[in-house]
């Protein structure tokens, strides 16, 4: 855990994720419920105005973590110091020549596109959003998709590697309309309850049947894209338990699944129960839990990003296993240099 | 209809873990080498060229090639081959009978890096 990779990483696709969420979250929850309630001009400037206060520092993050990324990459790259990596030029190497570092620019691109058109989110812009808010949502689609290229997909080669790629897009951009999405959810039930009028739990309720919505197309995109990567990468099965890799990956799983009970409790119980409320006490009393449940999931799916953090600075197991071809010592008479050949490959 | 929904959330939840552990579980191996890994070849090669699961940054990845004594007989800067990234090779000079260790080091794609080296015979 004192490896600051782990910690730049998962600030990253925290902040990403959280990015990515919010604006699909305006542009697929909370803008069509405002319309829907027109007559509550309020509630929709606060969420608003709340909303791109999230959007503006997640994506000031995601610039300053993603940079971070980059000088460490270098860093270990080249198997300098930090100092190394720019006086030698080692990190504009990264940038210009690798996979990585192309990627990372086309990044960097994207976040300054979508900060350009990102002025939607705010209240006094609001006529202009109509016209922005397309673009806003392929671009942050694209600003958490292509961390794709900077995970083990880039690195499948041939038709697995284009499929794995693509099945790594849609997961990540799942993730993302799922996972960060759910801050922006609850402070728009907290902005309903505290505003008491009628018309605002009407726009939450709305927004709680289309986060529904947003939250089942998610769990879609989720399963069909893990399946394939799942597929792709079957051989990852065989350390899952005898490793410290495979165990933390199994903490991982069980935080996962109680995230998966809270967020099934809101969808099963408390939701049936929203729109069905006899009274505005019941609605606001169910509002609450659901918003809580949203805090609760978006607690554990920050230690799951942080675990997600750890996991990729860790020493799979596999790769112990399963490298049969490096023994290469095959000669009887090895010599001092040779008995490296006996080593199987191993990651650093 | 519970039930159902149930069930697709458990999925879900397996399909996301399990996608994800298959990312940090592939780094580079080598699949194969010419002259082969253990093996020996009657005649000197001209190149040492190698083969990994995974594309190489050719920025990032090198091979050297050293006598019984420790000598590097390679003649440095390995070329990643571009039409094909998951090979890399390197030539080397007239190689005389005896035995060779070649030590490789790869930065994949995914920015993962490996090591490891093996031997080969050149002559009976």
């Amino acid at each position: 855990m004192d490896d600051p990779l782990i910690w730049v990483r998962a600030l990253h696709f925290a902040s990403t994720m959280a990015v990515a969420g919010a604006v699909f979250f305006m542009a697929f929850v909370a803008e069509p419920s405002f319309r829907a309630v027109q007559d509550d001009k309020h509630i929709a400037a606060l969420v608003r105005s709340r909303i791109a206060i999230i959007t503006w520092t997640s994506l000031g993050l995601a610039v300053v973590s993603g940079a971070g990324w980059l000088v460490l990459q270098a860093e270990r790259m080249g198997e300098s110091s930090i100092a190394e990596a720019f006086s030698q030029g080692i990190v504009w190497t990264v940038l210009s020549e690798t996979d990585f570092g192309h990627d990372w620019m086309v990044r960097f691109a994207i976040a300054g596109s979508l900060a350009a058109a990102l002025p939607w989110l705010t209240p006094s812009r609001r006529t202009s959003s109509r016209r922005t808010l397309p673009v806003a949502i392929v671009l942050a689609a694209g600003l958490v998709g292509t961390l794709a290229w900077a995970g083990h997909a880039a690195g499948t080669s041939g038709i697995e590697g284009d499929l794995h790629l693509t099945a790594d897009v849609l997961h990540l951009v799942s993730a993302a309309a799922w996972v960060g999405a759910l801050i922006p959810f609850a402070l728009l039930l907290r902005a309903a309850r505290d505003e008491r009028e009628a018309n605002s739990l009407a726009v939450a309720q709305d927004a709680v049947r289309r986060f529904s919505t947003l939250g089942v197309a998610s769990v879609g995109t989720l399963v069909a894209s893990g399946l394939v990567n799942s597929w792709v990468l079957t051989g990852s099965l065989r350390a899952m338990v005898g490793t410290d890799y495979g165990r933390l990956l199994l903490v991982k799983v069980a935080l996962f699944l109680v995230m998966l009970s809270a967020a099934a409790v809101n969808r099963l119980w408390l939701t049936p129960r929203l729109v069905d409320a006899p009274n505005h006490s019941v609605t606001r009393h169910s509002l609450r839990q659901i918003e809580r449940n949203s805090f609760f999931e978006a607690r554990l799916a920050g230690i799951i990003i942080i675990i997600v953090g750890v996991l990729g600075t860790m020493q799979p197991g596999l790769n112990e296993q399963s490298a049969s071809f490096d023994i290469g010592c095959g000669v009887s008479s090895c010599t001092k240099g040779a008995d490296a050949g006996l080593r199987i490959a191993r990651g650093l | 209809m519970i039930t159902h929904r149930s069930r697709i959330f458990v999925v879900a939840a397996t399909a996301f873990v399990l996608s994800g552990a298959g990312a940090a579980f592939a780094h580079a191996q080598l699949t194969k080498a010419t002259p082969s890994a253990g093996g020996a070849v009657p005649m000197p090669p001209t190149e040492v060229t190698l083969n990994f699961s995974e594309k190489l940054e050719g920025a990032f990845s090198t091979v050297m090639v050293r006598d019984a004594v420790g000598k590097r007989v390679d003649k440095g800067e390995p070329q990643v081959d571009k039409a094909d990234r998951t090979v890399m090779r390197v030539s080397v000079e007239p190689l005389q009978a005896g035995i060779y260790i070649v030590e490789w080091r790869a930065l994949t794609a995914d920015t993962h890096k490996t090591e490891g080296a093996f031997v080969f015979r050149v002559g009976e």
